[in-house]
């Protein structure tokens, strides 16, 4: 950060928090105790994250333990912390996905503006969690969650500050 | 005080030998692992030899070797080294660990090369009146041929992947892919997380084999290989004026990381411990180096300094030294420069003059062969030094090991397009 501003760069955000697991047999524990990492680091309850945004592969089975891991660390939350999938617009971009979706929430606390997921017609009762789909929403929070994993199991979550 | 990271298993399959005692003692004889390939046909290849793995058997070492009939050899071999040195660690389903802090960082080479499905699959449906594929017919049989399991394994995640799903390792999950750097980088990464507190324990190092058509054939394009067909024993020659190409190897090196009062709690043997990392990239050419070594010699200077040691503290070094003209001339220059006066004076030996380059796995064994030295105070000689390369001036512990006791010991690995890497490793005395 000193780096930046002593030549005058011009921060988009910060990154506060990071947190990385292995999720033996995907049940959603293990993307769960990475995202408590990352939000350790960052030193902030589930309740200040704005937004999640989610790696929502738009799969039958992934978005199911997905959804148990957000569930395990935002279920008691007293606010519903809505969660974006931004590959309803793009696809999977593979290795490049990660990247490409978080510039979505960096954009999101710079214009205090979340787009809505699309083609989210139909709740799944197994991914009981809060898709922000009907519309833009304003950014209320100062943080964001980006999280990614791979079929296989391994997961990553980071934690943005707006700047 | 920073979190210390000390070595506390180590496992290997390579070509001198499927276990970290055997290949230590080839190398202190200077027996050379390279011979002509039998994996395939190369007799109308520029090259016709390589260093390949020698009666691998994954049953001797996992339970369920069906488990890894659609991997690659990067995975089975991958598994073979996991399963030594998590045993030697002490960690093979040791309930007392806390698995979600252990972690796997590999720098495991690109996966299986499916070329025995893919190869009749394009000639089926090659048309050579418009010179390409019909992709309509490619759908078809290749929905029929291809198997979803070893399309699977092509993945680079996969080999960490079934790593930690077979031995029970919930942490961070990595591989990296930065050529023949690769496997060092991974360790001196894991050593970074260990010291930041992310993982206890990390299952680190890597596993590759080039050793099929395409492999040789693209090095060879590269004219990276030695083509001294005539006697495959004396092709890879580091430092040495004759020396004209790397040879290509195959196998894997596993160590086990681990975070020292973690290790000193559960009674774990100590082997070494990693004291410094450095990791640069040339900006130059992506495939050659920078001439006056100037990712090189940052590289060195980056360790040294993590290390906190002095160029004098160093007792051994042990060279990328690939045996071509570039690395070896470039990498003589870097150690001089970083070192001073004090490089006309330490040893400095190449592995890969017996075992050839290992590509990804090349880092992770040669730090273990490393460890090995410090620990029975034995250095393992350059092999195949015949002539002096004025370029090349330093002591390469020419063609027989030496007994000598060093304390520090300094790893280079340079990848094909610039990435460097540079481990410090001590013995560990308490």
């Amino acid at each position: 950060m000193q780096h930046a501003r002593q030549r005058d760069a011009r921060p988009y955000a910060e990154i506060v928090g990071f947190g990385a697991s292995f999720d033996r047999g995907c049940t959603g524990a293990g993307l769960a105790r990475a995202i408590r990492a990352a939000l350790q680091e960052a030193g902030i309850g589930p309740e200040e994250v704005d937004h999640v945004n989610a790696q929502g592969f738009s799969a039958i089975e992934s978005d199911v333990w997905e959804a148990r891991g957000l569930e395990e660390v935002f279920g008691g939350c007293k606010r519903s912390v809505p969660v974006f999938a931004a590959k309803s617009y793009f696809g999977c971009l593979g290795a490049g996905s990660g990247t490409t979706e978080l510039a979505a929430s960096v954009l999101a606390l710079e214009h205090g503006l979340l787009p809505a997921t699309l083609n989210y017609e139909e709740a799944d009762p197994k991914c009981p969690i809060a898709v922000a789909a009907d519309r833009l929403r304003p950014v209320t929070q100062t943080h964001a969650l980006k999280v990614g994993f791979t079929q296989m199991g391994q997961c990553a979550a980071l934690v943005l500050r707006k700047w | 005080m920073r979190r210390r990271v000390v070595i506390t298993g180590m496992g290997v399959v390579t070509p001198l030998g499927n276990g970290v005692e055997e290949l230590f003692c080839s190398q202190l004889e200077g027996r050379s692992g390279i011979g002509p390939v039998t994996l395939f046909n190369a007799r109308r290849f520029p090259t016709q030899f390589a260093a390949q793995v020698k009666d691998f058997d994954l049953g001797r070492f996992v339970r369920d070797p069906r488990r890894w009939e659609n991997s690659g050899a990067n995975s089975r071999f991958a598994a073979a080294a996991a399963q030594q040195a998590l045993a030697d660690a002490d960690v093979l389903d040791n309930a007392r660990i806390d698995r979600t802090r252990c972690g796997v960082y590999l720098g495991s080479g690109e996966g299986i090369q499916d070329f025995y499905h893919l190869i009749p699959l394009v000639a089926q449906t090659y048309r050579a009146d418009g010179r390409k594929i019909d992709s309509v017919a490619f759908a078809s049989v290749g929905s029929r041929q291809f198997h979803a399991g070893r399309e699977f394994e092509q993945e680079p995640h996969t080999t960490p992947a079934h790593l930690a799903d077979y031995f029970d390792l919930q942490g961070p999950n990595y591989n990296c892919l930065t050529a023949c750097a690769a496997s060092s980088q991974a360790i001196g990464e894991a050593t970074e997380m260990i010291r930041h507190g992310d993982a206890d324990l990390m299952l680190c190092g890597g596993a590759h084999s080039m050793i099929h058509p395409f492999g040789m054939t693209g090095f060879n394009l590269l004219t990276a290989l030695s083509t001294h067909n005539s006697e495959p024993a004396k092709a890879s020659r580091p430092f040495d004026l004759q020396r004209d190409g790397f040879v290509l190897g195959e196998g894997a090196g596993m160590l086990v990381l681990e975070e020292l009062e973690h290790a000193k709690r559960r009674g774990a043997t100590i082997y070494g411990e990693v004291a410094g990392y450095g990791s640069t990239a040339d900006a130059f050419r992506v495939t050659d180096s920078h001439p006056d070594g100037r990712g090189a010699i940052a590289c060195i200077q980056q360790a040294l300094r993590d290390s906190g040691l002095a160029p004098e503290d160093i007792g051994y070094v042990n060279a990328h030294g690939t045996s071509t003209q570039v690395n070896d001339k470039v990498e003589t220059l870097a150690i001089k420069k970083v070192l001073g006066d004090w490089a006309y004076k330490v040893p400095v030996s190449s592995s890969k003059s017996m075992l050839g380059h290992l590509i990804a796995a090349a880092g992770a064994v040669e730090l273990i062969i490393t460890v090995m030295a410090l620990r029975r105070s034995a250095l393992p000689p350059t092999i195949n030094y015949e002539y002096p390369d004025p370029d090349c001036d330093l002591d390469y512990i020419p063609n027989t090991a030496r007994e000598q006791r060093a304390r520090h010991a300094l790893s280079n690995s340079f990848g094909f397009g610039g990435q460097n890497v540079s481990l410090i490793v001590s013995r560990f005395d308490g």
